[in-house]
């Protein structure tokens, strides 16, 4: 028979009087010492078993009787299965030590594996015309803020948009995508959801070969195919909700709390998106047999993402760029370097080879017997695809007047072909003779001849964009190139 | 229990007996259960927490109990997860709808709180006797709807009075058994209190700008240790808000319990505000640390020192209350507030 001590307290009341409760059969007696009652077991209602603490039975009129002598109560009145299962978990071992390891597992796991895996097969569920108005909005919010109109030549931005649609119109998911033209103060691309690829004017200046650029192009285009905005999204909203969840109870400064974990994992998850991007881009890229080394290339001269990050590497949004140049190149192995790749283009379009391209090597191999003397440059086009180009010659360090300006219509490669053609006579080129030739465009490719792999002589040139036909400078556009390291 | 009712006043000291090695094991078990559950257990899973704390607190050997059913905790949850999700996929994909929900539960803020109140109180008792919350509904549009309006156009100068009158209509809300809670605070002490924090935050702001703006003139610092000063200011500052929050929430509490009466009944809160924002800082520093497994013996550690600074200033019989015994009432508003942090300790 179970007896045990309990604090009686009767129906809306705080006095408790002490009792002994003793079981027989079906009925428990609640003796005190002036009075006792009999009960059925069955109309008694139990907390359930927690810890140490006090134990608080309700009898059928609402009195209770409270006790902390747990075991007497459980060996009193049948426990319900799960109840008992809980608490037995709770104060087994093993059962804790299971619970910690496989909470520990559960959440790296699935923040690992699950959650990248859910919003994938959600992101691919959603419509993209609901991606495009969330991207519209985005686009609305970053032309209200960080960017400017556009300053890159129609011409240009006609001839981005048919490389990517050439590079994207066998892609799995025949999706056609926009790219538009933006100046940001900073080289760089977004995939903006709903199909939309941005490039800043700077990132063009900054990628001075079409191919670099479609690298890029083919990056953002990964992001599209993965639905990474709508992904990311998803994830970042689960980390938001299940942390608010987990952390519900914690009371110390909850927000740093918060703000830590979710920093990094969404660090991790955008990192994830950007190498998922990055190998799309190189399968995309070697598809339509372009080198996705261009895109290591572009990454090199992009300022900024050189930068391995260091111990913050782990917040960072974006990989190692050691990485992801490592990655490119291993996915570049079947294909020449770029150097052969960009003689063997040039050749074959019958103007010039590369290394016979560079304009200032020309001169310079003029003046290579005396250091001191050195004629620079400085070329001009406008939207009507004139070209300025001014040479100005330096002396021991003295600049000479200019002595030759001239305002040119540029055709084709004419201009870098006229120059190598004038390669081995170089030391007495008649400027003069320059004139004569018309020229009815030019574009990067032309540009890029002054600045190509391997020129390590060369640092910088100066793009004026002039204003009608006063010649008045519109805007002015300096690149620094720096030394060339990619050749190495 | 003292059957022994007398009249003289006694000092009764809170006890809290929760261990951390003890709570952790009933924490780490329901959250793998919860996790397993894929949330379901959650319910269960607050309501143990809530019983622990409550039940491992104790005054004259009696412990507080906690006794909402976990299947309206389970409902209150469900809808406040749904809430949540609502708000934060709206966030992403039309912001102005986010705003209409901020909105929206902004207006419903007076029944959240009521709701909250009313659903905490009835499910805590005490010596089996449960604490009620009768606050009205329409008494609580003045100081969690109407009075809020005015905080941006008074520039928060009314903000103190606004805090005044929640605090007034909590606590006066609040019964146990059939007895009120008496709220005894007056305006002044809550501005004085403001009026301090002020002062601290705006010297410490001062300070901190001052101080990191003196190191980078004078030492000629290159630009490119301008991030790493830009961050010394941040900490600061973040810092000087941190002590001043800490210092309003502490000051507040004493203030409120110190004021409050329970028939002839009073409590003497002693919390202080260097141990709370120690405790706060290192909590906070051993949970990122353990990357959340140190959470129990946070919990816990807070709760023993809440409970060492509270005292119950008993004047006759504890046990001379009558009223409900403990024994529904919607579980959505405290739990919205809990997950939106509508909580009023700001």
């Amino acid at each position: 028979m179970t007896t045990f001590d309990a604090l009686f307290y009767p129906m809306g009341s705080a006095r408790a009087e002490p009792v002994q409760v003793s079981a027989s059969g079906s009925y428990v007696t609640i003796a005190a010492s002036s009075w006792s009652r009999r009960e059925s077991l069955a109309d008694i209602r139990t907390t359930s078993r927690l810890a140490r603490t006090r134990r608080v039975l309700t009898l059928h009129d609402g009195s209770q009787l409270h006790t902390d002598n747990n075991d007497a109560v459980d060996g009193l009145i049948p426990r319900q299965r799960t109840e008992q299962l809980i608490d037995t978990l709770e104060r087994h071992p093993h059962a804790i030590a299971a619970s910690l390891v496989f909470t520990i597992a559960a959440t790296v796991l699935f923040f690992t594996l699950g959650l990248p895996w859910l919003a994938n097969r959600i992101a691919q569920e959603i419509p993209l015309a609901a991606e495009r108005v969330l991207g519209e909005q985005v686009l609305m919010a970053l032309d209200e803020t960080a960017f400017a109109p556009s300053a890159v030549p129609e011409s240009v931005q006609t001839r981005i948009r048919e490389r990517t649609a050439e590079l994207t119109s066998s892609s799995d998911s025949g999706r056609a995508y926009e790219v538009q033209f933006r100046a940001l103060g900073d080289a760089n691309a977004f995939a903006i959801p709903g199909g939309t690829i941005l490039i800043t004017d700077e990132l063009i200046a900054t990628l001075d070969d079409d191919d670099a650029l479609i690298a890029v192009i083919a990056h953002e285009v990964g992001h599209h195919e993965g639905r990474h905005v709508l992904r990311s999204v998803l994830q970042s909203s689960a980390i938001l909700v299940l942390t608010a969840f987990l952390t519900a109870d914690v009371n110390a400064a909850a927000a740093v709390v918060l703000a830590v974990p979710t920093f990094f994992l969404n660090g991790h998850y955008s990192q994830a998106f950007e190498l998922e991007a990055d190998a799309m881009a190189f399968a995309h890229l070697a598809d339509h047999g372009v080198s996705p080394e261009w895109f290591a290339y572009a990454l090199t001269r992009i300022k900024g993402e050189t930068t391995d990050g260091g111990i913050f590497h782990y917040a960072s949004t974006h990989p190692r760029a050691s990485e992801r140049i490592a990655a490119a190149l291993a996915a570049a192995k079947d294909f020449p370097p770029l150097e052969d790749i960009v003689a063997a283009r040039d050749t074959g379009t019958g103007n010039v080879q590369l290394a016979d391209t560079m304009l200032l090597g020309c001169w310079r191999g003029s003046i290579a017997e005396d250091p001191d003397n050195s004629i620079d440059w400085w070329i001009r086009f406008h939207d009507d695809a004139q070209l300025e180009v001014e040479f100005t010659a330096h002396n021991g360090g003295d600049v000479r007047p200019t002595y030759y300006t001239g305002r040119w219509q540029v055709h084709g490669a004419t201009l870098a072909t006229r120059y190598l053609r004038r390669q081995d006579e170089a030391a007495d080129i008649d400027i003069d003779e320059l004139q004569r030739y018309t020229i009815d465009h030019i574009d990067d490719t032309q540009m890029r001849y002054f600045g190509v792999p391997g020129n390590t002589e060369f640092h910088s040139y100066r793009i004026d964009c002039l204003s009608g036909d006063d010649g008045a400078i519109d805007e002015s556009l300096n690149l620094d190139r720096g030394q060339a390291e990619f050749a190495q | 229990m003292s059957d022994a009712a007398a009249n003289s006043s006694r000092e009764i000291p809170f006890l809290f007996g929760g261990r951390s090695q003890e709570y952790f094991s009933i924490w780490i078990v329901n959250l793998a259960l919860t996790i397993l559950t894929l949330g379901i257990f959650s319910a269960w899973a607050k309501v143990r927490r809530e019983r622990y704390f409550y039940g491992n607190t104790s005054i004259d050997g009696a412990p507080f109990q906690y006794t909402a059913p976990p299947l309206v905790v389970l409902r209150g949850r469900l809808i406040a997860a749904a809430l949540l999700v609502v708000y934060v996929v709206l966030g992403e994909f039309n912001p102005i709808a986010q705003v209409a929900l901020i909105a929206t539960l902004f207006v419903a803020t007076p029944w959240i709180v009521v709701n909250g109140w009313r659903f905490r109180a009835r499910y805590s008792a005490f010596n089996s006797l449960c604490f009620q919350f009768d606050g009205q509904l329409r008494n609580a549009w003045g100081p969690y709807f109407w009075l809020l309006l005015l905080v941006v156009p008074t520039l928060g100068l009314i903000f103190p009075y606004v805090r005044y009158r929640q605090r007034r209509f909590m606590v006066t809300g609040h019964r146990y058994g059939d007895i009120p809670f008496h709220f005894g605070a007056h305006i002044g002490d809550f501005a004085f209190i403001y009026i301090v924090a002020s002062v601290v935050m705006l010297l410490g702001f001062g300070g901190a700008t001052i101080i990191v703006m003196g190191v980078s003139v004078t030492s000629g610092a290159p630009a490119t240790y301008a991030d790493i000063y830009l961050l010394a200011t941040m900490v600061l500052l973040y810092l000087a808000m941190f002590l001043g929050w800490t210092y309003i929430s502490v000051s507040v509490t004493n203030l409120v319990f110190n004021t409050s009466r329970l028939g002839e009944h009073a409590l003497l809160s002693r919390l202080r505000v260097k141990d709370i924002a120690w405790i706060y800082l290192s909590n906070t520093v051993a949970i990122i640390a353990t990357v959340g497994l140190l959470i129990p013996w946070a919990q816990i550690r807070l709760a023993r020192y809440r409970a060492e600074r509270m005292t119950l200033l008993a004047s006759g019989d504890l046990s001379a209350f009558s009223g409900r015994s403990s024994g529904g009432q919607s579980a959505t508003g405290a739990e919205a507030a809990d997950l939106f942090d509508v909580d009023l300790s700001l």
